[in-house]
């Protein structure tokens, strides 16, 4: 009888504290994610969930920040893209490269990626510069996304996307998390709610776990839209 | 290998820039001898200062693409400025042993 063998993997991220000046963005953070589950962030503009991811990934520092992988303390997560691999929410492929270079760089199947996108299908020789603003995000959504890491943080996937891409990115989602755990957030939040496990809420600088719609209404962001 | 490539592509950012700024330094070297081995180092470090500037403000956001490769922006720059160093420096002695040491 064949047994398949699945390692859950944990991220915790907390005690983070960030500050500009005098404002403060963050101040009482809880964030927890693992191998097999989607965690979803929600806020309004401007309350700092970017700047969370940042700080989770290492590139952005906070007053103080705890970010563990299966209990180890990683202060610079970009070091290890075997651990954490992040998509932010601007063009980061730089545009003089191929396709087939970038999917080579991650070690993503560029035929798996056909299939799932076959409108795509002959770019393979062509370079990032030369694909439409929503071709690009999705190539740069799908290569982050499939890359071999334990967990994945994605600002913002579903920008510039059609529905068709967006509800194929989300299946994607369902079926890479089996194997890692993922971060996500983005304002089209009813895709975030539908795909996501664990759903947690930033507003006033705290994180809140939500229960259920009815919590994003009491906590306001449902209102503020 | 695809780290090595990954550099190599890194390097490409700035490599027209700093070869022309090399054979410049190269041709003064040449004409002007010895003497101007101080200036010609100083030119060479201040005009790469001035690259590394551009593409650290105009480039940022594709270091993300190296990051989540492994390299950081501070391993991308150390890596590729030494090996341009060390490319400049070597042609530098090469320059003078056929300028001066065949002669």
């Amino acid at each position: 009888m064949a047994h398949t063998l699945k390692i859950a993997h944990t991220l915790t991220a907390d005690g983070i504290q960030l500050q500009f000046g005098n404002r403060k963005i963050l101040s009482d953070i809880y964030l927890h994610c693992e191998t097999g589950r989607i965690a979803g962030l929600l806020g309004g503009n401007g309350q700092g969930k970017t700047c969370l991811m940042q700080i989770i990934y290492g590139t952005l520092k906070g007053y103080s920040r705890c970010v563990r992988i299966d209990g180890a303390n990683v202060p610079f997560a970009y070091r290890h893209p075997e651990l954490l691999t992040c998509l932010p929410q601007f063009n980061f492929i730089p545009s003089s490269l191929s396709l087939r270079r970038v999917f080579s760089d991650f070690k993503v199947s560029y035929d798996d990626f056909e299939h799932f996108f076959p409108e795509i299908k002959g770019a393979y020789t062509s370079r990032i510069g030369n694909l439409s603003g929503g071709q690009r995000r999705l190539v740069e959504t799908y290569v982050i996304l499939c890359s071999p890491s334990r967990f994945t943080l994605l600002d913002e996937p579903f920008t510039y996307l059609t529905p068709l891409h967006v509800e194929k990115i989300s299946a994607i989602l369902k079926t890479v998390s089996l194997r890692k755990g993922i971060l996500i957030t983005d304002h089209m939040y009813a895709h975030v709610t539908d795909i996501c496990d664990d759903l947690y809420l930033l507003a006033k600088g705290k994180t809140h776990l939500v229960k259920d719609i009815g919590d994003l209404q009491r906590l306001g962001y449902l209102a503020g839209i | 290998m695809s780290t090595f490539r990954l550099f190599i592509t890194f390097y490409g950012y700035f490599f027209l820039s700093a070869i022309l700024l090399t054979i410049a330094c190269l041709v003064a070297f040449w004409n002007y001898g010895l003497e101007t081995i101080g200036p010609i180092f100083q030119f060479k470090v201040c005009s790469l200062g001035v690259t590394v500037w551009f593409i650290a403000t105009y480039k940022k956001k594709e270091f993300f693409y190296f990051r989540n490769l492994g390299l950081s922006p501070g391993l991308l720059w150390t890596v590729t400025l030494v090996f341009d160093f060390i490319l400049f420096g070597s042609l530098v002695i090469f320059t003078y042993f056929i300028k001066w040491r065949t002669h």
